[in-house]
């Protein structure tokens, strides 16, 4: 496996550096190497906001986002920062209903937070995302995604985002998407 | 993971030393039978040990190196060379980020006492302390100020509490005050500085290494002080655990370096059951007549707690062995010279940098911190493009690591220094005897990437690959 650098952009409150998080938690439990990390302060409480993940079947030597090769974009101005220059990006996640995206890369567009808000659970939507990423890329198994919420969540918060991170699934094998394995 | 290591040394036959580790853990046993040191070994171990090591401690570390690489097993055993026995059990593996990992490693290392003024980014650590010390016996106290929270540490060290703070920047020039007095008076303690970017209030929580200096010169008068520098989630548990046991062996602050991104970082950390601690030691012999500053063998007196039947008397003035202040110029000059001493003529003690990379590299990188974690990454892209790149990453920062240094670069042709400052540890690469050394330097809260490591290195060095 090559090592996945994964950025999660989007604004602050979408719970990015949780789904990051997340998403580091239970490639662990797949005997992988992961680190996180994510935007501090004042962006954490509304405005652009980031978290890194890198997952990589070797030691992590470099733990941040240097290029990343899988990005998801929330917002347009999430977009604007992390697509607008002359970035050599591999996969594209994005919201289609908030993100005007022009690139020509391989893009995945899908109305990420208006699936959220349909599930009564707008904050919810990164975790949504997870749901569509893990299944498209294959990163890790949805079970252990599913263990790493209810580790990272107050119980009374687990049944909302489980659904909110199963629709991400569903989505993408009702689209017929097949998973990619590894970035390239 | 569940796994117990065990190591083995003896000192009295140095060919048994470490001649076995035995790793058991739930799903198979390991035995690692260290082969005498035939051609093979030697070659394997240089190349990961840090170049002029004794065959010994490149023994030590190919024993770490086999541990690391042996499958689902990826704990490290520190072995002290004093030790003959040294148990480690590895109970659990978390997730945690270096702020997290630093309060962790405090408390497993016995402290019982924090007072604190919160402070961008390196707040985690008072809100974990608060959290996890009440419940546990200890303390935590939340201070008007930085002044004051330092104070607080200092007197609940010398009535017998292992005791820490942590700050940044800001609070940090708070202090300098009463680290000088805790060097002067002698009590041990642990000053965490997650730095933060700039000078004044800079920019709250973004990263920065530009504290280096005032970790070494910011209390005044003449002084050595030990500062250590960790650049993974790990070190920061591991060395501020190594911080507590160098406070007490020495009986002097010891400052935690930490920059705002490793303290904000999540990755694995290892934690095991039971530590290696450094307990105080108290004074026996006669009440009557005793000097409580008068200094064993090693120049570092044996200290009685406040509350003892011993008379202590703490002062920041010059004082002579008994503690009462003097204005005589040999207790001064003595006073001071054995402060400084006993620290820097014990320096072999403090963790040693750590060499990665060929064995005779044309280019040696020295770092720390997250931009240490650059340079590695970058040694190992730039090797891959034919260039040779050798990084020297510090642990100690203070005293700092001059002989390491002058041997790793002998006979590199370019010796690069990368830190987010203006040239802070360049200065003493220099000093150092390094004249030739240049540095990268950035200071504008932006992570100095691997990319422009190779970038850097390729436009200033002839022997460079394609």
């Amino acid at each position: 496996m090559k090592e996945w650098q994964i950025l999660l952009s989007g604004s602050g409150g979408q719970g990015l550096g949780l789904a990051g998080r997340i998403l580091a938690t239970a490639s662990l439990h797949e005997g992988l190497n992961a680190t996180q990390s994510q935007s501090y302060g004042a962006r954490a409480r509304g405005g652009y906001s980031e978290s890194g993940v890198v997952l990589s079947s070797r030691k992590i030597i470099f733990p941040l986002i240097e290029q990343p090769n899988l990005l998801l974009v929330l917002t347009d101005k999430a977009y604007q920062k992390n697509l607008n220059s002359q970035t050599n990006l591999v996969h594209v996640v994005f919201d289609s209903d908030n993100v005007a995206m022009s690139s020509g890369q391989k893009i995945y567009g899908f109305p990420l937070a208006r699936w959220a808000g349909e599930l009564g659970n707008e904050k919810g939507v990164a975790i949504l995302s997870l749901g569509v990423i893990t299944t498209l890329f294959g990163l890790v198994k949805s079970e252990n995604i599913e263990k790493a919420i209810a580790e990272n969540l107050a119980p009374t918060l687990l049944k909302p985002n489980l659904s909110c991170f199963r629709k991400g699934l569903e989505v993408v094998k009702c689209q017929g998407l097949t998973p990619i394995n590894d970035p390239a | 993971m569940l796994c117990t290591v065990v190591c083995q040394m003896s000192r009295s036959d140095p060919k048994l030393a470490l001649s076995q580790e035995v790793i058991v853990c739930p799903a198979r046993v390991f035995l690692l039978e260290l082969i005498p040191l035939d051609a093979k070994n030697v070659a394997s171990a240089a190349t990961i040990a840090p170049k002029g090591l004794s065959p010994e401690t490149s023994r030590v570390t190919l024993a770490r190196w086999h541990l690391k690489n042996a499958n689902n097993v990826t704990c490290v055993s520190i072995v002290a060379p004093t030790l003959h026995w040294r148990c480690v059990t590895m109970t659990r593996s978390r997730f945690l980020q270096g702020n997290e990992a630093c309060a962790l490693g405090g408390i497993a290392a016995g402290a019982l006492f924090f007072a604190g003024y919160p402070i961008s980014p390196a707040t985690e650590i008072a809100e974990l302390c608060s959290n996890l010390l009440p419940p546990k016996g200890g303390i935590y106290i939340q201070m008007e100020d930085e002044l004051a929270s330092l104070a607080a540490v200092v007197g609940a060290s010398l009535s017998g509490m292992k005791a820490f703070t942590a700050t940044s920047g800001p609070g940090f020039s708070l202090m300098q005050e009463n680290i000088g007095f805790a060097i002067m008076s002698e009590v041990p303690c642990v000053i965490v500085n997650v730095q933060r970017f700039g000078l004044g209030t800079g920019i709250a929580t973004q990263p920065g290494q530009s504290d280096v200096m005032a970790a070494r010169w910011g209390t005044h008068g003449d002084h050595s002080i030990i500062a250590l520098v960790p650049a993974s989630v790990q070190e920061c548990f591991d060395l501020t655990i190594e911080a507590f046991n160098l406070a007490e062996r020495f009986r002097s602050p010891v400052v935690v370096l930490i920059d705002a991104i490793i303290a904000h970082l999540r990755e694995t950390v290892r934690i095991p059951e039971q530590v290696n601690k450094i307990e105080r030691i108290r004074p026996s012999g006669p009440i009557e007549g005793f000097q409580p500053y008068a200094p064993e063998e090693n120049l570092v007196p044996v200290l009685p707690n406040y509350g003892d039947e011993y008379i202590l008397r703490v002062t920041g003035l010059v004082h002579d062995q008994y503690g009462y202040s003097s204005a005589n110029p040999d207790v001064g000059g003595q006073l001071v010279g054995r402060l400084i001493d006993k620290i820097e003529l014990y320096s072999h003690e403090l963790p040693e940098p750590e060499y990665t990379g060929p064995e005779d590299p044309d280019v040696v990188v020295i770092s720390y911190g997250i931009s240490a974690r650059s340079a590695l990454s970058a040694a190992q892209r730039g090797g891959r493009q034919g260039l040779s790149i050798g990084v020297l990453k510090l642990k100690t920062i203070w005293p700092f690591p001059e002989q390491a240094v002058t041997r790793t670069c002998a006979r590199a042709s370019l010796v690069v220094v990368v830190e987010m400052n203006k040239g802070q540890v360049l200065r003493e690469v220099k000093a150092a005897g390094i004249t030739r050394a240049i540095g990268l330097n950035r200071t504008d809260i932006r992570v100095i990437m691997p990319g422009e490591i190779i970038s850097f290195v390729k436009e200033r060095c002839s022997c460079a690959g394609s």
